[in-house]
């Protein structure tokens, strides 16, 4: 196992990306784990401008743990504890399915790796390797041998212990995809009717949490249907969205005050999202 | 060639990977650069070769390793 196991994974933390990562080196087809990533924009405008959500603490997409555990891929406990050693001997007696995440402190990552982190709990995958201690971190992309010693230095007082299961089957392919159907169905009867305000304070930074988490909602929505359908086609709309993305960005950086460049951004998702759902209900129809 | 050790000084920099970039390097997985940690370089770049970086150029598809890094500088004389 090394780090190219996170090619192509679309997590939206870093345990999202560990898991699957972990599946994915399974031979699992990880696709079917996105199956209750479609999110409503209107929704999500509610969410990120009205609740003040954002991206690093987004709870409204059921996480890619919570559904491998319920289609039976894997099961998982979170262990808290101030004895770092437990995770040492817990590491020499994992098994081939198992795997540990180790949360590590901020500043070891911003040492190590000088990086700024989205969030406070960040997690690296270890596991023995030729008999030493081996990392893997998702972001940045990262792999290496770690002593024992700086293994508990990094070491952040918790620790989750996996095991893998059950390799993916037809019920579960089929159950996916029922999930994803009840989805789609429930998103489609909402009505938010919100109103778009253009003075709200933050509104890019706002716009930036709103577009990241559509991006990868998206994203993983176009994989998921990709069993089924051609979706090559929909790639465009996350071409579109990474640039959209990236402008903003700038424009946050640079500190461009852009109300309208925000605002084309949140109608732009909306838009793109009525073209989808329209879509995907003709492509449905013949399932 | 002034230019690209200038990028290459700021890659370092700005990179985890602790070494001096290839042209071959992708940004993203060899370098650890995201979609928003490239704009960020960008910027840095953009004030480092005292440049303004056309809204058209910032597309993370035509942005994938370093090479594309110089070409792209290549317009802005």
């Amino acid at each position: 196992m090394d780090k190219r196991i996170f090619d192509g994974v679309l997590g939206i933390s870093c345990l999202e990306n560990y898991i699957l990562g972990i599946l994915k080196s399974r031979e699992v087809d990880i696709s079917r784990l996105y199956c209750r990533s479609l999110i409503d924009p209107q929704k999500l405008y509610k969410d990120i401008f009205i609740e003040n959500m954002t991206y690093e603490t987004y709870r409204e997409i059921p996480s890619i743990h919570s559904i491998a555990k319920q289609l039976g891929l894997i099961k998982f406990i979170f262990v808290e504890t101030n004895r770092g050693f437990d995770i040492i001997l817990k590491l020499r007696k994992l098994s081939q399915n198992e795997y540990l995440l180790v949360r590590v402190k901020p500043e070891y990552l911003k040492e190590k790796f000088n990086i700024r982190l989205w969030r406070d709990d960040h997690y690296i995958l270890v596991f023995m390797k030729n008999s030493e201690i081996y990392f893997i971190n998702d972001k940045p992309l990262a792999e290496g041998v770690l002593t024992q010693k700086e293994l508990m230095g990094a070491y952040d007082h918790g620790y989750m212990w996996i095991r893998a299961l059950s390799p993916m089957n037809k019920e579960m392919i089929d159950n996916s995809m029922i999930q994803f159907i009840d989805l789609f169905h429930s998103l489609k009867s909402l009505n938010y009717a919100n109103s778009i305000s253009y003075f709200e304070t933050d509104r890019e930074v706002k716009t930036k949490h709103m577009l990241l988490i559509y991006r990868v909602a998206l994203q993983r929505t176009i994989e998921f249907l990709g069993y089924y359908f051609d979706m090559s086609s929909y790639m465009q709309y996350i071409l579109e969205l990474n640039k959209l993305l990236a402008k903003l960005e700038y424009d946050i950086l640079k500190k461009n005050v852009n109300i309208c460049g925000s605002t084309d951004i949140i109608f732009f998702i909306i838009n793109c999202n009525l073209m989808f759902y329209e879509n995907v209900e003709k492509e449905l129809r013949g399932v | 060639m002034e230019k690209e050790e200038k990028i290459n000084g700021i890659i370092s920099k700005l990179s985890f990977a602790g070494k001096s970039p290839l042209p071959d390097d992708e940004l993203s997985s060899d370098l650890g650069f995201d979609s928003l940690s490239m704009v960020e370089l960008l910027i840095v770049i953009e004030e480092s070769l005292n440049i303004l970086i056309e809204v058209s150029d910032l597309d993370p598809a035509r942005l994938t390793t370093v090479q594309d890094l110089y070409d792209l500088m290549q317009k802005y004389e």
